[in-house]
């Protein structure tokens, strides 16, 4: 077997016998790494950041093009690698280096599960505040590798702002650090950012440290069901400018609610959660003034659901649309708060879409499955395209298991020319993750 | 150079463009304690005219520096290889404040302050508070990732920046980040933040803003040991809660303070803690409660509560003026910016008291506990032969101090021309290497602020560092 790249051509076996050192895979365990219908040439699994090193290093020397491997659970996300020889799964390290609880920091390695991460944590009564969908899967690198963060960072920020450290390996081996374990660091450029939400185009995320946060105390969700969009972001604008302790804010459409198991009395409805944590004593009097702000409106039906019913439904949220698998298609939608009524409106029209918000964030997540699928899904999305750029908004298409030939990202941004600079500069031979970010990065 | 002159002057008008020696001299200061004097200043307007002097700058293969209030404290606003300084103090303007979606969008000269200020009135602020807060523009902050005494409950600058207008080295405008909190493409915003005018010059900045807190209570307690006050910091974070700020001052601070504000610390004072807790009202008062007791239970001898705001700016009256105090105490200081886990932050003390000894040198220290964020403060007079030297030498002592026990060079000061000699004891070549890849990737060539951050080799500057303080009055605190 071999792949051809330009003039290179890449032989199996030479790569596999490169990567000897560099714990291989067995042959017949490459098919769990295929993306699309392209199966790597090679796969190894390295227990050591030099180990990555290593298989790096062979893959700039032999030309092979390299997608880093997490859980897994967002493979789908972006275009699908313009070259794909070697897969590089970081879960061979995986585990918890030091949790330093007394400093609320702990530095994990890439492989490292998020699940296995908050067990660690919850222990010492502490947790990092990033909920990924299937957390059992979904691992630390993979999920600073798209730097997409859910509901929670109305509060606590983005994957981003957790981050104090960093280990990464360049497309040419070198093993880079920045920043520490301390909360606050100015010392040099902060290059853990760049390789953040790079979608493993720019290096290979070895290990992080983050700040982590303790547990709250108490935690609630105030569950409002209103007639308009509107209606609902109003009541979400009152809250929020009331100080209160809110974790997430996130508004669902009669077929999202109805999908995260919930009853569904009248489509075209929509239903808005806050979540609050802190004090028992503050979280009762937010419920109260969540459920005054709903009242206000005139919505007759508020419930509220306390601690573990809380956590469970949020669970259910952030699952939403990938409970079994990637949906036939799914869409962001990211825009600016303000815009996030039109931005839900743009991408319900014409279909059944199961829509989330985030009012506070302006990101719209919209999931379709194959019966509800617009009827001409390239015009569907040229034309909310058309519609989100006018608001200066993107559409990242998430998932779309039979669309060939749509770009997940949409039209580049004002600063592409020095994202291209950038990707020259970390990943001069291009072999990391080839054509999968915006532009072809 | 005539040129040069003429072409900026066409681009900004005769008298934004300055050249002459009695004109510059006031622009070979920051807040730091390096020095070294432009050959032009420019001063722009808005975007199109920062652009226009970058663009005649490169044309001409000068550097060019952007500048803020020049409160900096580690040399970044200083012009380390000549050529024009850009003070952006002109384009001062809050061009913005979205309440609904608490945004706003201000130039870089604005100062800090103005823009909770302006915010006020909505019930927003903006968080992150260098305590240099009343002089020191936006720009400067995004460019050195401020931090403040606040920033233990919300984050640096950083988490608080949404996007910025910037000028790139081809004068280009672009945006990177902006009003939505989420983009596609690789984090420029958050590469930009902290990195010292090094790659683009700021020219917008949008940023978050947040509800005022509905109360807040401030404590302070005074301990007769340091290990006690460091004891109840440990206990503080261990106990779940995350206060607003913890601040801590030493004893030679408190001595310093104490003839200046009166504020009764007793005169064997080891040290003094300040702790916000802030919130509702619910919470506040339970934890304000627990904070009490735990320094208590950690042998505080008095512990002060006050939360209204003129009881509570009492209380921060001695945190406040700590700096100016001091620079009673001798005629020089230089300032530190250390950063340990805040775990070792008493073993850091234990340290800076052993290198106070070895140099013969006071050190004062004043700093952001709950974060581990220290600021060491040497006292020497320049005057007497060998100290300047000796407290440099301290200086550096510290800083390896810092990173032994696991900490970084700079904490919020950033690294600038003071600190780039230390950079190869905390990264590797490879590491340093990485970073240096920026500049190309930005193509920013020899454009912005040259001959910063990395190693250059060369041995540090003369150490003055009264001016800044002078500048912005007795009660300038860090
Ligand atoms: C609350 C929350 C909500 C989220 N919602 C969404 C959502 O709606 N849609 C969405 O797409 N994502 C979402 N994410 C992010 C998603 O959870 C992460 O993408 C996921 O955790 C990926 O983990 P994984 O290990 O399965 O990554 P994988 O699927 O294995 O990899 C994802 C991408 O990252 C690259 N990669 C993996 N590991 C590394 C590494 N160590 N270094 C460099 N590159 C690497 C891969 O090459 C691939 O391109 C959310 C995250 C949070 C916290
Ligand atoms: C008394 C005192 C207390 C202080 N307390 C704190 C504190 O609590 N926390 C803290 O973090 N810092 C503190 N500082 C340090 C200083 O105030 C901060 O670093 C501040 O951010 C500098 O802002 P400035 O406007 O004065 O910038 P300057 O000093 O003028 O410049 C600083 C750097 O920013 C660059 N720069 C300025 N404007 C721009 C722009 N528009 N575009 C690109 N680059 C630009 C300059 O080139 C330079 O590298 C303190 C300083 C003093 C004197």
């Amino acid at each position: 077997m071999s792949s051809v790249r330009g003039d290179v051509r890449i032989d199996a076996r030479t790569l596999q016998e490169a990567l000897a050192s560099a714990d291989p895979v067995p042959e017949t365990d490459h098919p769990g790494y295929t993306i699309g219908d392209a199966t790597p040439l090679a796969a190894v699994r390295p227990k050591t950041i030099d180990g990555v090193a290593t298989a790096l290093t062979a893959a700039t020397r032999l030309g092979a093009a390299v997608v880093p491997w997490g859980g897994g659970t967002r493979m789908g996300l972006g275009n699908p690698p313009s070259r794909y020889d070697l897969a590089l799964d970081m879960r061979g390290l995986s585990s918890v280096v030091e949790h330093r609880p007394e400093d609320l920091v702990v530095t994990v390695e890439a492989g490292c599960t998020m699940q296995a991460l908050q067990d660690v944590l919850r222990d010492s009564g502490q947790y990092l505040p990033l909920d990924p969908p299937l957390p059992a899967q979904a691992t630390v690198g993979g999920l600073l590798a798209t730097g997409i963060s859910g509901p929670l960072s109305t509060a606590v920020g983005t994957p981003r702002d957790q981050v104090i450290g960093m280990r990464a390996v360049l497309a040419d081996g070198s093993i880079v650090k920045n920043g520490g374990i301390v909360v606050k660091n100015v010392t040099g450029y902060a290059m853990d950012r760049l390789y953040i939400g790079a979608m493993g185009t720019l290096a290979v995320i070895a290990e992080a440290t983050f700040k982590v946060t303790p547990l709250p105390r108490a935690e609630a969700t105030v569950v409002a069901t209103f007639s308009s969009m509107n209606a609902a972001t109003t009541v979400c604008n009152v809250v929020t400018a009331q100080g209160l302790p809110l974790m997430a804010a996130e508004v669902l459409n009669g077929a999202a609610w109805s999908q995260v198991g919930q009853s569904d009395d009248g489509n075209g409805d929509y239903t808005l959660l806050l979540r609050v944590a802190g004090r028992p004593s503050a979280v009762a009097r937010s419920i109260d003034a969540c459920v005054a702000a709903c009242r206000e409106t005139g919505v007759a039906n508020v419930e509220s659901l306390n601690d573990d019913a809380s956590v469970s439904l949020w669970k259910k949220v952030t699952d939403l649309g990938w409970e079994s698998g990637p949906p036939d298609l799914a869409l962001r939608l990211l825009g600016t708060p303000a815009h996030s009524a039109e931005l839900v409106a743009l991408a319900a029209q014409e279909s059944d879409a199961a829509v989330s918000v985030s009012p506070t964030r302006g990101v719209v997540k919209a999931y379709w499955n194959s019966d509800a699928l617009p009827p001409d899904v390239h015009a569907y999305i040229a034309g909310l395209r058309e519609a989100v750029t006018a608001l200066n908004g993107t559409v990242v298409v998430e998932s779309r298991s039979r669309l060939d030939g749509v770009d997940a990202w949409g039209p580049t941004p004002d600063s592409f020319a020095v994202m291209r600079q950038l990707k020259e500069q970390y990943d001069p031979h291009g072999i990391l993750n080839p054509g999968r970010y915006v532009g072809g990065l | 150079m005539e040129s040069l002159i003429k072409e900026l002057r066409q681009a900004l008008g005769r008298r934004y463009v300055m050249e002459r020696p009695e004109e510059l001299l006031v622009y070979e200061y920051d807040g730091s304690v390096e020095r070294g004097a432009p050959q032009i200043v420019a001063v722009p307007a808005d975007t199109e005219q920062v652009s226009r002097v970058v663009s005649i700058a490169r044309k001409h293969g000068v550097p060019v520096v952007p500048r803020g209030a020049g409160t900096g404290l580690s040399g970044g606003a200083i012009p380390a290889k000549g050529g024009i300084l850009m003070p952006l103090t002109r384009m001062n303007r809050i061009l913005e404040i979205d309440a609904a979606e608490r945004v706003a969008i201000v130039e870089p000269g604005v100062v800090n302050i103005d823009i909770s200020k302006a915010a006020e009135p909505y019930g927003l602020r903006y968080a992150p508070d260098p305590s240099s807060q009343k002089a020191c523009t936006i720009g400067g902050n995004v460019a050195e990732n401020a931090g403040g005494p606040h920033c233990l409950a919300y984050g640096v600058t950083t988490n608080h920046v949404l996007g910025m207008e910037t000028v790139l080295a081809d004068g280009s405008v672009v945006w990177v980040g902006g009003r939505q909190h989420e983009s596609i493409g690789y984090d420029l915003r958050g590469v930009l933040i902290g990195s010292e005018g090094t790659l683009a010059v700021t020219t917008k900045v949008a940023v978050r803003l947040q509800p005022l807190p509905e109360m807040v209570t401030t404590m302070l307690a005074i301990f007769q040991e340091e290990d006690e006050a460091g004891a109840a910091v440990s206990a503080i974070i261990a106990s779940g809660i995350v206060p607003a700020a913890i601040e801590m001052m030493d004893k030679l601070t408190i001595q310093a303070v104490e003839p200046a504000i009166h504020a009764g610390y007793p005169a064997d004072a080891g040290a003094v803690l300040l702790v916000e807790v802030e919130g509702l009202r619910e919470s506040v008062a339970e934890e304000a409660a627990e904070v009490q007791e735990i320094c208590r239970a950690s042998s505080a001898t008095e512990v002060r509560v006050a939360d209204d705001p003129a009881e509570r700016e009492r209380l921060w009256a001695g945190r406040k003026t700590a700096l100016g105090a001091l620079g009673r105490l001798a005629p020089s200081y230089y300032l530190l910016d250390g950063v340990v886990p805040r775990s070792r932050v008493l073993d850091a003390l234990r340290r800076i008291r052993e290198i106070s000894q070895e140099y013969g040198l006071p050190i004062a220290n004043v700093f952001h506990a709950g974060d581990g964020n220290l600021h060491p403060c040497i006292l020497f007079d320049e005057r007497i032969p060998d100290e300047l030297r000796r407290s440099k030498e301290a200086g550096g002592a510290i800083l390896r101090a810092c990173l032994d026990l696991g900490g970084a060079l700079s904490g919020e000061h950033g690294v600038g021309l003071e600190k780039q000699e230390y950079m190869d004891l905390c990264f590797t070549n490879a590491d340093l290497d990485a970073m240096a890849r920026l500049n190309p990737g930005f193509a920013s060539g020899e454009t912005f602020n040259p001959g910063k951050i990395f190693p250059s080799g060369a041995s540090c500057v003369e150490l003055l560092q009264h001016p800044a303080i002078a500048k912005l009055g007795l009660d300038a605190f860090v």
